[in-house]
């Protein structure tokens, strides 16, 4: 191989990991997905269609539509009295599993008390 | 030819190759030193938040975790079970101020917010808050507000205003001036008012304590814990374990890139491998002048060298504008939210560094080859054609 094919192929590569990391940059430059202690406190206060990431942790015993989804941070503490707080999705679709952090698309109703999904997106699961 | 001149036409005698090894060693220094660079600025956000909290000692309570102390730092909900009759006790110890705080969320033009319920013009005197407009509240339960400088930015707040938390509406009665801490990002609020808007009762999150003496800081905790079934920590104390968590993380990122320089190194040994084999005839031709092998070892460490401080120097820049752009991404996680508004960068000790560090990772690199070159036998080098 010349040597201004090396010099091309070295280019081109850089060039590549540059587009890649403004691609990057830029995708992510969209408004952020709340996370659950976000809303807990105030869930009335957020207006129109959102989306909120969170760990499915709990399942409501009298409606399996509805489920609970605590904080990613909740992950991190170990500690007896951990702020737990599961914020209550209802969602026809399937349910995601236990441990699974999922994206829920959705709007609040019932006065901020329910996030009512019309979409779940499951992006991995936790071991919990 | 002197042996600068030597060098630098032999590097620059196979230039693909000159390239892909220093792109080996590029990447290798430029994630490195990213990593180093977000690393450092998280550390000082997080210094910068534990000395603008303002207080000697934090009381939390009992068994709280790290995480529970970053979100002390960071502004986010703790559990809300401390008393006011247990504030009060504190209160009364001698030698100590307590301001109780109540830290929750709302949100302004759908984007969350920290809310402090507190005693705001206690907390105004201990932090050293100053007015850009406006008041504080005079009463403890009174409707009204004062916004941190960033929050009444971003969210439009002019004195007046008013902010819906929690279904009731409260006007802005003060905009604070610009702290450069959390604080520039929060709404504040009288405490009572918060504990009825939040519903919390007379509970708060926690209490942050200034003392009159602080050589005698260790009585003050003891004082504290006989007194009640509380946690207290000082803020060195918090300082520290946060910055252990934080600390743990960023040495693995960094021997993540560290193993990337390593991989790079092997890059350069194939590349002075096969310019050992390539220059044979050279080799001999050097012997045959009276050159000694130590000058042949030297000639090829030097080179390999070379590729190690030139990597390095293109390294530390790449690494130093991707941290700059990196820098708010960093932010988006719960351990890390410090970072947001920082502006990373690079400080020189890092970046020398860095480039020494590449330079030892060629020349142990070069070593082996330079070895081989410098061991071949005169005969056997002029014979190669």
């Amino acid at each position: 191989m010349k040597k201004k094919h090396l010099l091309a192929l070295a280019g081109a590569a850089l060039a590549v990991v540059a587009v890649a990391a403004i691609a990057a940059v830029n995708l992510k430059s969209g408004p952020l997905p709340l996370q659950v202690n976000d809303v807990r406190s105030d869930p009335a206060a957020f207006q129109g269609t959102l989306t909120v990431v969170g760990i499915m942790a709990a399942v409501s015993p009298t409606d399996p539509a509805i489920f609970g989804v605590m904080d990613k941070s909740e992950l991190l503490c170990n500690s007896p009295n951990c702020n737990k707080f599961y914020l209550p999705v209802r969602y026809e679709g399937p349910r995601p599993a236990h441990g699974d952090e999922v994206e829920v698309t959705g709007t609040f109703t019932h006065g901020g008390r329910l996030l009512t999904a019309t979409a779940v997106k499951t992006l991995r699961n936790h071991k919990i | 030819m002197n042996a600068s001149r030597l060098v630098f036409r032999n590097m620059t005698r196979r230039r693909g190759r000159l390239v892909l090894t220093l792109l080996g060693i590029t990447v290798g220094i430029a994630s490195l030193v990213t990593f180093l660079s977000l690393g450092a600025s998280l550390q000082r956000e997080i210094r910068r938040e534990a000395h603008a909290l303002g207080a000697d000692l934090v009381v939390a309570p009992k068994g709280s975790c790290a995480y529970e102390q970053v979100s002390i730092l960071t502004g986010d909900q703790l559990p809300v079970t401390i008393t006011m009759d247990e504030v009060r006790t504190i209160a009364s110890l001698p030698g100590l101020t307590a301001v109780p705080l109540l830290t929750e969320k709302t949100a302004v033009r759908n984007r969350p917010v920290p809310v402090v319920g507190t005693d705001l013009a206690l907390l105004s005197r201990l932090k050293g808050w100053r007015l850009a407009q406006g008041r504080l509240p005079d009463l403890p339960d009174q409707p009204g507000l004062v916004a941190g400088s960033a929050a009444a930015e971003d969210g439009g707040l002019g004195l007046g205003d008013t902010v819906t938390i929690r279904g009731q509406a409260l006007p802005v009665l003060g905009i604070l001036a610009e702290t450069r801490s959390r604080d520039d990002t929060g709404l504040f609020l009288p405490l009572e008012l918060a504990q009825e808007l939040f519903g919390v009762g007379d509970r708060v999150s926690f209490v942050a304590v200034q003392v009159d003496d602080v050589s005698r800081t260790g009585d003050y905790v003891l004082a504290i814990r006989e007194a009640t079934a509380l946690g207290v920590v000082s803020d060195e104390q918090m300082l520290q374990s946060v910055l252990s968590v934080v600390g743990t993380v960023s040495f693995t990122v960094q021997l993540i890139a560290a193993v990337a320089v390593l991989a790079a190194a092997f890059g350069i040994v194939n590349t002075m491998l096969t310019a050992t084999y390539e220059r044979r005839r050279e080799i001999g031709i050097l012997q045959a002048l009276g050159a000694r092998r130590g000058t042949i070892f030297r000639l090829f460490l030097v080179e390999s060298g070379c590729y190690g401080v030139l990597g390095g120097f293109i390294g530390v820049a790449t690494g130093a504008l991707a941290s700059l752009f990196l820098a708010p991404y960093v932010g988006q996680n719960a351990f890390t939210a410090f970072v947001k508004g920082s502006a990373g960068g690079l400080d020189p000790a890092t970046a020398a560094g860095s480039i020494l560090f590449s330079l030892a990772v060629a020349l142990v690199a070069g070593t082996y080859p330079a070895w081989k070159a410098a061991g071949l036998a005169p005969v056997e080098a002029i014979r190669y054609e």
